[in-house]
């Protein structure tokens, strides 16, 4: 997820000579990652800057400005730049005081949705276009301003990181709200004017009615909402399950910056200090009273959260990082991003990480990023080399690639996943074409030469990949097999290369296949078969210092081939080679090379053998 | 008539230096060597001589007669050279042999795979089809991490096992992790899986199928300065000796700390800006994303079986596709050609 900032809001909170290239440089090694940064085109006065960051999924504490700015009051200064901020928010408790019950609002809250619900109202609000400087701020970073309590919560959410919705209090039916999970079905208008029917298991707020007016976490319903008739507005600041608030959002395809925070898990510590700020703020744009005590259920421990270590922190660090980092330097880093080492071994982390760090593995990405990943040096590992599995597969794999390439054909890549077919079939393909995994490269194939038809004379194609083979209650066989393809070749051209590729390969009887359908011929195989086949060692037969006798023999092949070469071969051990040299018609032309390694054969030696020949044409 | 072949000789050997055209040749080779020329009427006078004397002067005779006719031949005006001049254009292009195309997807996987075997990691390959367990539950994922979405992960349509879970295309190669530590039980282990992984997407920058490349390496005191010298050693023998790389945080479930490793893009030479002082588009601020890095998480050990006190490790997993197009520089604007198999795209790799 990416969060906009803009320079002069980052500084509202932060005092550094850093100019905002630093500050991306730094940030991006350190920290958040700076993706972009670009003029703001909205600021009239001074000269300001957007920061594009881009924030890790476990970091929703950055995503707000004053989460970067604490960000880089610890890192600028690590690069020699001063850096601190002006004011840490959260130092001081929330001088609100709050009740679980009031008498303006009655709340039914699941806390296993949400964890932390608080609300108040403010009555004699007046709803109107909120201050230019408030307006342009929303814009540089992407939102539109609607009127002053809507962009009030916007504001507050952009700055904190914490969501603020605002109702009309006079729109909540008896004042009762039953924060619930939703049945399958149940409507809600939000406040875009979206209908959306639930999934079901969604979490809402059902008022007195009976009608939904909220869908939580992702965005407040329409009949709820206020409007320049508005004169009570309740605030409501709440933090909530998150997985409920991703499938919601994702399900209805519904992502809102709301979403995508709470789908991350808040902190239920910073919803006081988000109800002050947006409270402030209410009051000062909108003006009005606010009712006390403000309604505030769920929860929360004012112990923070430890994490103990079995080795202190800065050995335990230094094992992990390759370089030796002090217990004082660890100490300095941890408590620049806020945490209090009590001990070596007991380090206290503050709330708005307490999602985030677990384990004393985060204990240690916190001081490495900060030590920084640029000042480690970088060495290969000594120790031993595993046991070798050199497997030759893959050394075959190669050896055939290369020797078709020589061979003038195209080696493609083609889907796993086709559109029907025997094999298993996917719960949720992304569309028709793909929706089961193949159990044979041919389909394929046959689909890409139809694509290419046309466009040159004759196509030659080759793959290896897996099929998936269904098996029961286990996982598919994956078998690695071996095809080739080709249209406008002739059937002796393409077995020909069959039969020089598995030469190469030294495979020893291996029966070659060959399929057609259409125009297209094809030879697929299991890859292991034609490896299983491969004879690894070479075997050498002394050159004879005898010449051989080498004729010609034509025959009718009235037989299969294979049978004709197995009777002369028969006839006499003198037959060293046959080969087929020419074929026509039914007529084959076979030159037979005889030689004896004892002696040197003459014309007349072979007569008998001739007449022999002779008989079996 | 010894004295007058010799002067025969010379007298036409210096005519043949000094001819200037093919025409002049051809009157020379008539004058001397033709039916009515100056050598047969010396021929004809032998039968005056005496025996012993035919023998010599014979044997001169037939010296000079091939003298003269070499020289004929050898003269640049001689039909023989310039005929040949004249067939052979070496402009013409040869009869070359049909020679086809590996797909760049394999010319990559060869290129990473020899890159790490030199650092001794050994090649593996573990299921495409894969159970929950070893794709997500082993590598710390929570039973509701987005990873595990119908939108993100693809799933096959038939029942769970009771103790691995779904079955699953896998979204990753991160599952040749979970496997090689099993199979190995005991580091140290150097492996590096490639495979082809599948994910719920398909536009100009991705594909459902693609293919990553996963390396992984646990032993004792490993640390984050070996997994930088790993990196920087995949970096100047895979992209060049030139570019150079960087670690950012990141976060992955499966590794802390965790990584995005960088490398400076070859576009722009990591300035961000092109010679002309207009800024690079092929990258952000001098650096392309590589992928992703980290330290094994102890989680991942623990769901192994292997000590994660005694043991460390760090563990990459990059895209095939995306790494090839990094180091050639080949902008393919659309991902989904190098799987579209149209022979006019094959055929330029």
């Amino acid at each position: 997820m990416n969060i906009l900032i803009p320079d002069s809001w980052l500084r509202e909170y932060l005092e550094t000579d850093a100019t905002p290239r630093d500050i991306q440089r730094c940030l991006s090694l350190c920290g958040p990652s700076v993706e972009r940064i670009y003029e703001n085109k909205l600021t009239t006065k001074n000269k300001d800057w957007i920061y594009d960051i881009e924030i890790t999924t476990n970091r929703v504490d950055c995503m707000s400005v004053i989460g970067i700015a604490r960000e880089a009051a610890a890192i600028l200064p690590l690069f020699g730049i001063a850096a601190h901020l002006k004011f840490d928010p959260y130092s001081v408790k929330s001088s609100l005081e709050t009740s679980s019950s009031i008498p303006y609002i009655k709340a039914k809250v699941d806390t296993k949705l949400c964890s932390r619900f608080s609300a108040v109202l403010i009555r004699n609000v007046t709803v109107k276009t909120s201050p230019e400087n408030i307006t342009r701020k929303l814009e540089s970073v992407g939102m539109r301003g609607l009127n002053n309590l809507v962009d009030i919560t916007n504001l507050v959410m952009h700055e904190m990181g914490q969501p603020v919705h605002v109702f009309d209090y006079d729109k909540i039916n008896k004042h009762l709200m039953i924060l619930r999970k939703s049945r399958k079905g149940e409507t809600i208008v939000t406040l875009d004017g979206k209908k959306h029917t639930l999934p079901g298991g969604d979490i809402v707020i059902e008022d007195g009615a009976g009608s939904l007016i909220d869908l939580c976490g992702i965005m407040g319903g329409k009949n709820s909402s206020v409007s320049e008739s508005t004169t009570k507005a309740l605030l409501f600041v709440q933090t909530y399950s998150p997985n409920y608030i991703r499938k919601t959002s994702m399900a209805l395809a519904h992502r809102t910056q709301a979403a995508t925070l709470f789908e991350k898990q808040l902190p239920e510590e910073i919803v006081p200090f988000a109800m002050k700020k947006a409270l402030d703020l209410v009051l000062l744009l909108a003006g009005g009273q606010p009712e006390s005590p403000v309604l505030d259920i769920g929860v929360v421990s004012d112990d923070p959260k430890v994490i103990n270590m079995d080795t202190p922190v800065s050995s335990f660090t230094s094992n992990r990082l390759g370089v030796d980092v002090t217990p004082e330097q660890s100490q300095k880093i941890l408590s620049s991003l806020g945490f209090t080492t009590k001990t070596q071994t007991k380090i206290e982390v503050p709330f708005y990480r307490k999602y985030d760090i677990n384990i004393p593995e985060d204990l240690v990405e916190e001081i490495a990023r900060l030590y920084g990943y640029h000042n480690l040096p970088s060495t290969l590992m000594p120790g031993s080399l595993p046991e070798p599995i050199s497997n030759p597969v893959f050394d075959y794999e190669t050896h055939i690639k290369t020797a078709l390439k020589y061979f003038g054909f195209n080696e493609i890549y083609t889907y796993s996943l086709v559109t029907s077919g025997s094999g298993l079939k996917l719960k949720n393909p992304l569309s028709s074409d793909w929706a089961y995994l193949r159990t044979a490269l041919f389909p394929s194939h046959k689909e890409v030469i139809r694509q290419n038809a046309g466009k040159t004379d004759f196509l030659k194609f080759f793959e290896i990949a897996n099929v998936y083979l269904p098996q029961d209650n286990q996982l598919p066989k994956e078998e690695g097999r071996l095809i080739l393809s080709t249209t406008g070749i002739d059937y002796d051209h393409f077995k020909g290369f069959i039969e020089g590729l598995l030469k190469d390969l030294n495979v020893i009887d291996f029966p070659v296949n060959i399929h057609s359908e259409n125009e297209i011929l094809f030879w697929e195989e299991p890859l292991a078969s034609v490896i299983n086949q491969i004879n690894p060692r070479k075997t050498f037969i002394p050159i004879s210092k005898y010449s051989p006798i080498i004729e010609d023999v034509n025959m009718s092949l009235t037989r299969p081939y294979t049978e004709i070469i197995n009777d002369i071969r028969l006839i006499s051990p003198l037959v060293q080679s046959i080969e087929l040299i020419d074929k026509y018609e039914g007529k084959i032309t076979l030159r037979l090379t005889f030689l004896d390694s004892r002696r040197q054969l003459s014309s007349s030696d072979l007569e008998e053998i001739r007449s022999r020949i002779e008989s079996i044409k | 008539m010894h004295q007058q072949l010799q002067n025969l000789k010379n007298e036409a050997l210096a005519l043949i230096m000094q001819a200037e055209n093919p025409q002049e040749l051809e009157d020379i080779r008539i004058r001397y060597l033709g039916k009515k020329g100056r050598l047969n009427e010396i021929a004809s006078a032998f039968g005056n001589l005496a025996s012993d004397e035919k023998i010599t002067i014979g044997r001169q005779f037939n010296n000079v007669k091939d003298a003269i006719s070499d020289a004929l031949n050898s003269s640049k005006f001689s039909s023989a050279n310039t005929q040949v001049a004249i067939i052979v254009d070496p402009t013409l292009p040869g009869i070359q042999p049909q020679v086809g195309h590996l797909h760049p997807v394999t010319q990559a996987i060869s290129e990473i795979s020899s890159v790490f075997e030199k650092i001794g990691f050994t090649r593996v390959r573990y299921p495409e089809v894969e159970w929950d367990w070893y794709a997500f539950t082993a590598l710390n994922m929570s039973q509701d991490h987005p990873a595990r979405d119908d939108w993100e992960t693809f799933f096959i349509d038939t029942p769970e096992d009771p103790k691995l879970g779904k079955m699953i295309l896998t979204p990753h190669t991160s599952n040749g992790q979970v496997r090689e530590m099993l199979r190995i039980k005991k580091p140290p282990v150097r492996m590096v899986n490639i495979a082809k992984c599948y994910r719920r997407q398909s536009d100009v920058s991705h594909v459902p199928m693609f293919h990553q490349f996963e390396g992984l390496v646990v032993d004792e005191n490993i640390t984050i300065v070996h997994l930088k010298g790993t990196i920087d050693h995949f970096v100047k023998n895979f992209f060049g000796p030139n570019r150079k790389s960087r670690l950012r945080p990141y976060h992955f479930q499966f590794t802390e700390p965790s990584f995005e490793i960088d490398v400076t893009c070859d576009i722009c030479d990591g300035t961000a800006f092109l010679p002309d002082k207009s800024p690079c588009r092929l990258c952000k601020e001098g650096w392309l994303e590589l992928g992703g890095a980290g330290m094994v998480h102890p989680e991942v050990l623990k769901a192994v079986k292997i000590d994660s006190q005694k043991y460390t490790g760090f563990a990459f997993g990059w895209g095939v596709e995306r790494s090839y197009m990094m180091k050639s520089g080949i902008k393919v604007d659309d991902i989904r050609l190098l799987y579209g198999n149209d022979i006019r795209f094959l055929n330029q790799f």
